[in-house]
This record gives C-alpha cells, structure tokens and sequence, in this order.
C-alpha cells in the first residue's frame, strides 16, 4: 500500500497544480521537477524489484515484477524527460503566433498527468481485467494530448485514433473475457480468475482451442494499439499531429505499454505450451509491419510521419522479440527504440519551430545553421536504424540471431532486407536536412532568438544514455533483460 | 442453460439487426437503449438464478448507465448538432439490413466456433458483426459512436453467458471507460461540425500516406 501511494503522489500534486495554476510558466516548471522527484520514487521503489519473479501484489491486482518495474522505470524517465523538454517547448510557443491557451495547457498537463498513471498501471496490472482497463483509459487520456493543437488535421487524427483503438480493444475485452471463460471450464467448483499469476500457474489445464481464440482477439486488440500492420493506420497520424512532448511520450512509452500487454498474453500462451500457435500469428504479423513500415519510410515527405513510421517498424521488431520469446531481444529493443525516438520526436519539435514546416524538404542546411542540433539528428538517426555502437544493434543483433537459431530463415530474411530499406530511407532524409543546401530565401524562418543549446540538453541526454547501452553497461543490460519473465 | 438465453438472445441480435436498416438517428439510439437495458435486465435476472450479487450489480449499472443515460446524452448531442439522418454509404440502409441478415444466416448455417465457446458463440458475434456492419456503412460520427456501443453489448453478452461473472471491479471499469469513451467521442463531434461544418467522418481524409 505504501509503494502505491508514494507511486500516485507526484503525478496528483501535478493534476492538483494543473487544476489550480494560473501562470503557465510556474505550471510547466512545477511538473518537470516533479517528474524528476517521481523518477526518483519510481527508482527507490522499483530497482529492489528488479531480477524477482514472484512478488507480492502492491495492491489488489497489480504487481511491481521485474517485467513491470523495468518498463515502469522507462516510462517515468520518457514522461519525466518528454515534460522538462516541454517547459521550452511550450514556452517558445506561447510566443509564437498559434499561441496555445492557459487553458489548453492546462488540460494538457492534467491529461498528461493521468496518462503516465494509466500507463503505470498498464505495465503493473497482473489481473488481465484490469490490463484492459488500462489499455483503453490510455488511449482516453491521450486522445486530448493529440488534440493539443486544436486544429483540423489533430482534430482528424484524433477522432481516427480515439475510434479505431478503443474498437481494436473492444475485441482485446472479447479475449480477456474468453481466457477467463476457459480458466472457469477446468472442472466443477472452479470460479476461474483473471489473475494472470493464477492463469499461468494453470495454463496447462485450459482447453487449447479456448486459449487460441483468446489470444487471435488479444492479438488484434493490443495489436491494434501497438500499431502492428495491417492495424497501424492510426498511428502516423496520431504521433505526428500531437505536440513534439506528447509525441515523445506516445511513441517512446505508449507503444511500450501496448506491447508489454502482448507480452503477458504470450507468456500466458508459452505456459499453456502453446508457443507454436503465438509463433504462427504473431511472427508473420510483427515480420510484416517491420516490412511495410519500411517501405512507408521509403516515401514520406513528413519529418514526423517518417519518425511515426519509424517507430512502427521497431514495433514489429519488438513484437517479433515477443514472439521468439526472447527477452533479452524485447525488453532492449524497447528501451533502447524508447529512448532513441523520443529523442527524435523532441528534436523534430525544434525543428518544426524553427523553421515552421514539417516537410523534409524544406528543412535544409541544419549543419551550417545550428551544428550541435544536426550532429544530435545524425546520430540519433544512426541509432534508431540499429547502427552498431548503440543499444539497438545489440538488440536487434539478439533478435536476428534468435530468429535464425529457431530457424525463422524467411522471417530472418524478411527483417534483413526491411532493416536495410529503412536504414537506407532514414539515413537519406536526414543526410538530406542535415547538409542539404539551405535556400536563401528560407534563412529568415530560421529563428535566431531561440536559446538554443537548452533544446537539446534532453535529447543528448537520451541518446547518450543508449549510446551507454550499447557500449558500457551491456553486460548488465542484458541481465536485466533477461529477467523479464515469460 | 442455453434455453433461458435463447430468446432474449435473439431479442437482441434482432434489435441489432433492425438498427442497420434505420436512417433516423433518434430511433436507433432508441433501439440501442432497448437493447441495453434487455442485457442489463438479462444480467439481473442470472445473477439472482445464480446468486451472483456482483453480476445483479452489473446488470443495474449497465441498464442504467450504458443503457439510459449514454442514449440520452448521444441523443441531445444529435439535437445540439440537428442532424437527424445518416444515409448510409455504399448500400441504402434498407438493402443493407437484408444484406446483414443473410450475412447472419450463413453465419448461423456454418457456425463457427461453435465447440469452443458455446452456447453464447453466436449471438456474441452476431452482435461483434451488427456493430462492425453499423460502423463502415454510416457517414456521421455519431453512428459510429452507435455502433462501437453494440460492439461492446456483443461482448456484455458473452462475459454475462459464462457460469461466473466477472468480478464486479472489472465490470465497473470497463462501464466507466466506456462511459468516458462515449463522453469524449460525443465532444469531439462538436468539435469535427465547428471546424468542418459536418460530420462526416468519412471526409475526414486529410492525412494520408
């Protein structure tokens, strides 16, 4: 009860200032500190937890094992680290002309608030009711972060995502519903439970055909919220319409939590033997949204959508991870996909102040502008493609190599040449903006009075941190990894 | 046990099935809450046969909430907004209804799933089809709202068919995210006629690629 409490107090004292505040800069500083303090918190409470498997509920339902606390950690230190870069970021644009209102940003950072609290519990739940629950309150309380802007296109893309995720996830509840229907059927006298400990244990008892039907409706619900193709369709739309700190925390620990939801369902399945069946439909359908993001990045003219499409193609990666059943592969190539992108999304928001578009085009010559801001471009985008001095590489080497010892040869071969396509995409979009020739008549978009190294203090620190991933702590990286449970 | 189920299973599904022949929104939210309420009354009635107080609880709850109050509030939505009719896309309303009811009869002839989760296989995703059916063949957003809601009694249907209830907790929770899913889709509206002057979600194509 006391990790729970200690876990709630900083995001409230957030909502309770974004419900009182009336001075916008006091509120966006305020909630930085404090979701430093709340890291601070989350580390004290969660790092004895790391490398346990059966632990004591927190509280009724929910459980801090070492799958949740490591992904607890990562979506604090992503919202911790989306919200210091957004004091700048919306301070710049309170400036600027599309001025958001204090109220707007109010509601931004009430609904950030409870977001991050949905998503914690998303990653904690061990009841599968209560991780469905979670799921769809997430998408709820993102929905208006979307909307930020208030104009056609979020408008737009937020209706699509608010529908076509709560639909998918309506059929995630059907398989919920069905497991538990299966854990009643195992003879007279059982009252069956959601408890996925419990569901687990006995796993084996289930009739097979049951649990298949569950998890083919899982699939496609917390698939849907991954973003796995063919369902992905709100996705680019989503994270590339909401604001850069929004889009930094959909995309480096949203994903995460959808993703961690299939995982506990795959779990279920390993411990029912049903590994097979997980590899049949989730191994095609991961291999497949790597392929077609790939291909999508090939032909974007958007900075954000390409980043969208680029955090699809990592998703497929992780789902292929979760598939194999490697944990290792799963748990580093979400944290390292986490960190990388979310540096990416916050740097695309300075881009996008700076020179007012988001069309790749248009954005040239930031090497002669601002050095320092391309040199950060460069490498991020050099890590998210998995070039090797970075977590990634290690991660997606672990997931290759699991595919190929399980002799997943077409998959191996499908993941190849889509991690080449991608590469070579990203790497020509960015090489473009980073040294492109920038027109004259476009040097005045160029703002000259942004205080520019404070922009890039949070994506630095992001990326040095997979940079450190890859190259000092792996050792200990994949350790931990390894502990997430299957 | 199927037997007490049957009838006011089929009760339902036709229910959903007359919804996708209708054009006026006012009758079919006035159908929805028929519906809703017969599975809320429904889950009462098993959860006293069962002495199951958790599902009598659930019952009332969705009887009153997803049943009375969210058809009310979708209901001045649709006055606020003075759109009464959705045409339909593709397929007129009624051609479509006959379309979905043979859609229903194959289905019922080759009974899928029939071993794994029967009895409540069918009526289930009779429902899951209805509400899919009643989201691609509208224009409006609210019809859309409509059918994402039969979609969801689909799934009330199986959780209150099995032996035992889901606990109350997660019940209460799923009602509340539905709720609030409603109550934020029917705001949004507003939002989509001021920027847009319509709602027609399927103008909504913007962002692509």
């Amino acid at each position: 009860m006391n990790a729970l409490l200690s876990l709630l107090l900083c995001p409230m004292l957030i909502l309770v200032s974004a419900l009182l505040s009336r001075r916008t800069s006091t509120l966006l500083r305020l909630s930085a500190v404090l979701m430093w303090v709340q890291m601070a918190v989350v580390l004290a409470v969660c790092v004895p937890r790391l490398g346990t498997h059966q632990t004591a509920p927190v509280v009724h339902g929910f459980r801090l094992d070492n799958t949740a606390a490591l992904f607890a950690m990562l979506t604090t230190l992503i919202v911790a680290a989306a919200l210091t870069h957004a004091v700048g970021f919306f301070l710049r644009e309170t400036a600027s002309e599309h001025a958001p209102s204090n109220r707007d940003l109010r509601m931004f950072y009430l609904f950030a608030a409870l977001f991050y609290l949905s998503m914690v519990a998303v990653v904690a739940a061990d009841n599968l009711g209560y991780l469905w629950i979670s799921v769809e309150a997430t998408t709820l309380l993102s929905a208006p972060l979307v909307y930020h802007h208030r104009s056609r296109t979020s408008l737009e893309a937020t209706w699509k995502y608010l529908i076509i995720c709560s639909v998918g996830i309506a059929f995630a509840f059907l398989g919920t519903a069905i497991f538990y229907a299966a854990s009643q059927r195992v003879g007279a006298g059982t009252t069956g439970s959601l408890s996925l400990a419990y569901l687990v244990k006995h796993a084996r008892l289930y009739s097979h055909s049951m649990l298949r039907l569950g998890f083919v409706f899982t699939l496609l619900g917390y698939g849907t919220k991954a973003g796995l193709f063919p369902l992905h369709s709100w996705l680019p739309d989503a994270h590339s319409e909401a604001p850069a700190p929004a889009s930094a925390m959909l995309s480096g620990a949203l994903l995460n939590c959808a993703l961690v939801a299939l995982w506990r369902t795959c779990s279920l399945m390993a411990a029912a033997g049903e590994s097979r069946f997980v590899q049949i439909t989730l191994l095609p359908m991961g291999a497949a949204t790597v392929l077609a993001a790939s291909l999508f990045l090939l032909k974007q003219r958007d900075l954000k959508r390409m980043l969208a499409y680029s955090s699809m193609e990592n998703v497929g990666l992780i789902a292929v991870a979760a598939a194999l059943g490697t944990s290792a592969g799963f748990a580093l190539q979400a944290v390292n996909h986490s960190l990388v992108k979310a540096a990416l999304f916050l740097l695309a928001g300075n881009l996008l102040q700076q020179y007012g578009t988001k069309t790749i085009q248009d954005i040239r010559g930031v090497l002669n502008a601002q050095p320092l801001q391309a040199v950060l471009l460069f490498v991020a985008a050099a890590a998210v493609a998995g070039s090797p001095p970075f977590g990634s590489f290690l991660a997606e080497w672990q997931i290759l190599s699991t595919a190929a010892d399980t002799r997943h040869i077409i998959t191996v071969i499908v993941l190849c040449a889509a991690l080449a396509i991608a590469f070579i995409a990203l790497s020509m979009r960015i090489a473009g903006m980073v040294f492109g020739e920038s027109p004259a008549k476009k040097k005045t978009a160029v703002s000259e009075a942004v205080p520019v190294f404070s922009t890039m203090v949070i994506p630095g620190i992001l990326l040095t941190a997979s940079l450190l991933l890859g190259v000092v702590l792996t050792s200990a990286a994949f350790t931990l990894a390894e502990g997430v449970a299957r | 046990m199927s037997f007490e189920f049957g009838p006011v299973a089929a009760c339902t599904v036709l229910l959903g099935l007359w919804m996708t022949g209708l054009t006026q929104l006012p009758s079919k939210l006035m159908l929805y809450a028929l519906q809703t309420v017969t599975l809320g009354l429904l889950a009462i009635w098993v959860g006293k046969q069962h002495g199951e107080p958790a599902l009598v609880a659930a019952g009332t709850a969705v009887a009153l909430l997803k049943g009375v109050a969210v058809p009310v509030y979708l209901n001045r939505v649709v006055r606020r907004l003075g759109c009464r009719r959705d045409e339909g896309l593709l397929l007129a309303p009624p051609l479509l209804l006959f379309a979905t009811a043979g859609a229903l009869g194959a289905l019922m002839l080759l009974h899928p799933f029939s071993r794994q989760i029967a009895p409540s296989a069918l009526p289930t995703i009779g429902m899951l089809f209805i509400g899919m059916v009643l989201m691609v063949s509208r224009r409006l957003a609210v019809s859309q709202i409509i059918g994402f809601l039969v979609l969801e009694n689909g799934i009330f249907f199986y959780t209150i068919a099995q032996p035992h209830s889901m606990p109350p907790v997660v019940e209460l929770g799923v009602l509340m995210d539905i709720l609030a899913g409603t109550m934020l889709a029917g705001l949004l509206t507003f939002r989509i006629r001021d920027s847009f002057e319509h709602i027609d979600v399927t103008e909504l194509k913007q962002l692509r690629g």
